[in-house]
């Protein structure tokens, strides 16, 4: 099991944010969260990244308790988030950016050849390289900002809703792209709103509401689930 | 016309010393967005322990003020990864007003540790910079003015290249951008903020001791002083910007010499901040300052 999380309690001061959830994300799979705003869903994975102080539970990645680790720690093991809001360093150029992914490698021609895997990822990127990252459109910002968590060569990637704010066009861009990085066997914990689009992409999900687990189950049965369909897919 | 090309040079040289004294307190404010009021007792703690080594070991020479700058930087810098460990750190996360307030409390606390050790009275500054003046036609050059200018440049010329070729530049850059998403690239938050701070106390201390050895003088204002002329530095020129130290510095010992040569002596600390009001009317964050985007 690659990330194992269990009773998992994330405070703000005396508020509690995330009441207590468990689940897990098997080597090779694509686990997705869903839950509306406010559910937790961002609380969870920066407890994970550890950028959240103040959390209880445990936390094992690769069977290692991550618990309060250092932010830069939790990504030399092999985490990588790419925060919400397409964060990309604004007056860094694309390619200062991509560069930046790779912080905690020293490997410099294996640092060369990653970017040029993430220019054949998101074509993109290569035109824009030299353009300062907050120029840029939002769709290639988010672009961006997951090709930069995929140069610290994570095993496990985490993407926080990866598709707010963006088009509908747009969002099915980056889900194709979602969708090429999963074949080539990263893990992947996607947390989402956007409910259908996640479980499109996921093999399994849970569903977040206030701070606790609801449902969980295959994305088959997510998606065929009468009551998930009503709440979160308006149909 | 000769007046004016010899109180140029005398405010260039002021300003080099005031963008040293600066640099520190820039990167803090470019980092971290904290005021740092503790900046200048920082300092002068610093060229404290500088003078003291120089009544140890002497003033001669070129060794003995050297050893003496480095430890009493060095002193500094150590003082400064401590304040940061205890004083900011803990509240890094909350409101920039609760950073300030300890900011001010580290001053005080930094400010009377200095005056129960070397008094409140100020001091004569053995000055080791060269004593020497080159007459180029009417106008006198002091060497020391040279040697001042010289060592800011080259200073801030050096924190230049480490911040843009470096990794741990590179890291600087990166928090100042964002700091949540700089510690999610990797970025040890915890090495660079202290680094900066540490960094700070050091160079702060060399200009503080250029500071010195220029007027001859040590006194436990030159703190406070420092701390203004720092943010009217930085202010002017650009949070984090190194450039901008350098040039605001020069800008605002520039116009102070107008100032006081021109108009009487008191115009001098009011004219910095004329200069600074008229240039935030056209550039709201500073001349080499870059503007914050905040995400909703």
């Amino acid at each position: 099991m690659l990330l194992k999380v269990k009773n998992l309690k994330v405070f703000y001061g005396r508020v509690e944010a995330v009441h207590g959830v468990d689940f897990h994300v098997e080597e090779g799979e694509v686990v997705t969260i869903i839950g509306n705003n406010g559910a937790g869903k961002s609380s969870i994975l920066r407890a994970i990244s550890g950028v959240v102080k103040g959390v209880t539970g445990a936390m094992y990645f690769n069977g290692k308790l991550i618990n309060e680790m250092n932010p830069a720690h939790v990504v030399k093991l092999g985490i990588a988030q790419t925060p919400e809001g397409r964060q990309v360093f604004p007056d860094s150029t694309v390619y200062e950016n991509l560069i930046g992914g790779a912080y905690i490698r020293s490997d410099k021609q294996g640092i060369k050849d990653d970017i040029e895997k993430c220019y054949d990822l998101f074509p993109i990127l290569k035109v824009r390289r030299k353009q300062k990252a907050g120029l840029m459109s939002g769709g290639e910002q988010q672009m961006l900002a997951i090709a930069r968590s995929l140069m610290s060569n994570p095993k496990l990637l985490m993407l926080d809703e990866p598709s707010l704010g963006l088009a509908p066009v747009v969002v099915e861009d980056v889900y194709e792209t979602i969708a090429k990085i999963k074949k080539t066997g990263t893990s992947i914990l996607l947390v989402e709103q956007n409910a259908n689009t996640a479980l499109s992409v996921a093999d399994r999900g849970y569903v977040l509401v206030t701070g606790t687990i609801g449902t969980e189950g295959t994305s088959e049965e997510l998606l065929s689930n009468d009551e998930i369909r009503s709440l979160y897919m308006g149909v | 016309m000769t007046y004016f090309l010899q109180q140029t040079v005398n405010g260039i040289s002021v300003g080099a010393i005031y963008a040293m004294i600066a640099v520190g307190y820039s990167m803090v404010y470019g980092l971290l967005y904290l005021i740092n009021f503790a900046h200048g007792d920082l300092y002068v703690l610093g060229t404290f322990v500088v003078f003291s080594c120089m009544t140890v070991f002497g003033s001669q020479g070129f060794f003995s003020p050297l050893v003496s700058c480095l430890i009493g930087a060095c002193v500094a810098g150590f003082v400064g990864i401590l304040t940061e460990r205890f004083a900011y750190r803990p509240i890094r996360s909350g409101s920039r007003n609760i950073s300030m307030v300890s900011a001010l409390g580290i001053s005080a606390l930094l400010k009377t540790i200095s005056q129960v050790i070397w008094g409140p009275e100020s001091k004569a500054f053995p000055s080791f910079l060269p004593d020497g003046k080159i007459m180029l036609g009417d106008i006198v050059l002091y060497e020391r003015c040279i040697w001042v200018v010289a060592f800011s440049v080259i200073i801030i010329a050096a924190m230049m290249l480490i911040v843009r070729y470096t990794k741990f530049g590179r890291g600087t850059r990166f928090i100042m951008q964002d700091i949540t998403t700089a510690s999610l690239v990797g970025v040890n938050v915890n090495f660079v903020v202290p680094a900066i701070y540490a960094l700070g106390g050091f160079l702060g201390t060399l200009g503080g001791v250029l500071y010195s050895s220029y007027y001859s003088l040590i006194s436990i204002d030159i703190g406070i002083l420092g701390t203004i002329k720092a943010w009217a530095v930085v202010t002017l020129g650009g949070p984090g910007s190194l450039v901008g130290c350098l040039v605001g510095g020069v800008i605002l010992g520039w116009s102070e010499a107008m100032a006081s040569s021109y108009f009487f002596n008191a115009a001098r600390d009011a004219v910095g901040y004329i200069v600074i009001i008229a240039v935030l009317m056209i550039r709201p964050y500073g001349l080499f300052g870059k503007a914050k985007a905040e995400k909703v």
